[in-house]
């Protein structure tokens, strides 16, 4: 036991120690970054305008093209498709990224930082990530237009899951009404 | 015989790195790091005297030296915090407190042990000064990740004290817990390895203290960073905004 924790923690401080002086070298060398290569990073994080997202998600081009008959079609455009899902949620990511890291910048010279504040910007940050990579592997996997069908699938269970409580609750308040 | 010199090679090494900073001035801003190494220099030589001239008071020397060792250490980290935030009073105070937890568990942790095992007191002593290093550690740990979340900037005497003594700290952690595991035949190894971990740690230190430099200057942003609320808020807001753009495209 002894070992183990000893190990465990003596591991996790030269890793981290690993990942703080390729951090600090990295901050370094990126006063000398080009121009280009912040203009690009500005260019990632910039986000896209919503109607164009509604569109990459909507069912309705894959019925369009569905509705032609070509089978090598519709492959193509859902793989085109999914490449531009996939190319969204990358971007959002990195939008997150940089509302983080522009928090942290400003924050950490705060006198009156709250502990508990920072905490929940961080929980909020770690879930809004964790989301990013759902709804990575769930396009991954079932396509941009594979998403609303499981979405309405999760809403369904849920659903019925709520229902369950509430007759479940309701049997419970009976039963005491009748104990009494 | 080569357990001699690595010995003398560190009060050697420990010597130098004093004198460098005298000569560099760099003892006037890490005075409590080389108060410290200065300790751990009069704490060897005291140990080699006793080990000489009166050996049955080398048990009992050793252990009080070893744990004074131990919070001269605790120091040495609260100093590196103050040094390396001077410019960031509200993560300063993040750190002071993530410190202080660490420390008071440290010392709780001491004291139940100590009372748990008085009678066998080498052994208790092995497996206190185990824990309060692991508490060390730990500490460490939780800085680094602060610095790493906060991408606070260091200079290359801060990032040698940091590196060294978290260096010297893991592997002290881990020869304490084989001692306390495997007991008298983890000795001879063990009489190999501390020796060893110290002298890495302080070619660490005399790699990066050579000479005084500063540490950089954090680039000085709008008014907002004395308005914390108003920061924090708009942060939250943006998340929000994110949020309800990513589910909104989840259930189109």
């Amino acid at each position: 036991m002894g070992i183990s924790i000893a190990t465990l923690a003596a591991v996790l401080l030269f890793t981290a120690i690993i990942v703080w002086v390729k951090s600090t070298l990295a901050d370094h060398q990126q006063h000398f970054a080009s121009g280009e290569s912040l203009n690009r990073e500005d260019e990632i994080a910039s986000g896209c305008p919503a109607e164009f997202v509604t569109q990459i998600f909507a069912r309705n081009d894959l019925e369009y093209v569905s509705g032609l008959g070509s089978a090598q079609l519709k492959k193509f455009f859902a793989q085109e498709r999914k490449a531009v899902a996939l190319y969204w949620v990358q971007q959002m990511s990195a939008q997150i990224r940089r509302i983080m890291r522009e928090h942290l910048q400003a924050s950490r010279r705060s006198r009156d930082l709250e502990l508990a504040t920072e905490a929940g910007i961080l929980l909020r940050y770690a879930g809004l990530k964790c989301l990013c990579g759902v709804l990575f592997f769930t396009i991954t996997l079932a396509g941009p237009q594979g998403l609303q069908g499981l979405a309405a699938r999760a809403d369904a269970w849920a659903q019925r899951i709520r229902e369950a409580q509430l007759g479940f609750q309701a049997a419970k308040e009976t039963g005491k009404i009748h104990g009494a | 015989m080569l357990i001699q010199f690595i010995r003398w090679g560190s009060i050697a090494l420990e010597i130098l790195l004093l004198i460098r900073a005298f000569r560099s001035r760099l003892s006037v801003h890490y005075p409590v790091f080389y108060a410290y190494l200065g300790f751990v220099l009069s704490q060897s030589l005291l140990r080699f005297f006793v080990y000489q001239w009166e050996s049955r008071f080398y048990s009992p020397v050793y252990w009080v030296t070893e744990f004074l060792g131990v919070v001269a250490g605790c120091a040495v980290v609260f100093e590196f915090c103050r040094v390396a935030l001077l410019a960031y009073p509200g993560t300063a105070r993040l750190a002071r407190n993530l410190l202080a937890i660490g420390f008071v568990l440290a010392c709780t942790n001491a004291v139940v042990a100590a009372s748990n095992d008085a009678h066998r007191w080498i052994a208790t002593c092995v497996n206190l000064e185990r824990d309060v290093r692991i508490v060390q550690a730990l500490t460490i740990l939780a800085l680094v990740a602060l610095f790493l979340l906060y991408a606070i900037p260091f200079g290359r005497n801060l990032r040698g004290i940091l590196i060294g003594y978290g260096l010297f700290i893991g592997l002290s952690v881990i020869q304490l817990a084989f001692v306390s595991v495997m007991g008298n035949m983890s000795s001879k190894i063990l009489s190999y390895l501390q020796p060893v971990s110290y002298a890495i740690a302080l070619s660490v230190w005399v790699g990066h203290l050579w000479s005084y430099r500063s540490n950089p200057e954090p680039q000085k942003t709008v008014a907002l960073e004395q308005q914390y609320a108003r920061v924090a808020a708009a942060t939250r807001y943006r998340l929000r905004e994110a949020r309800g753009y990513l589910e909104k495209a989840a259930h189109l």
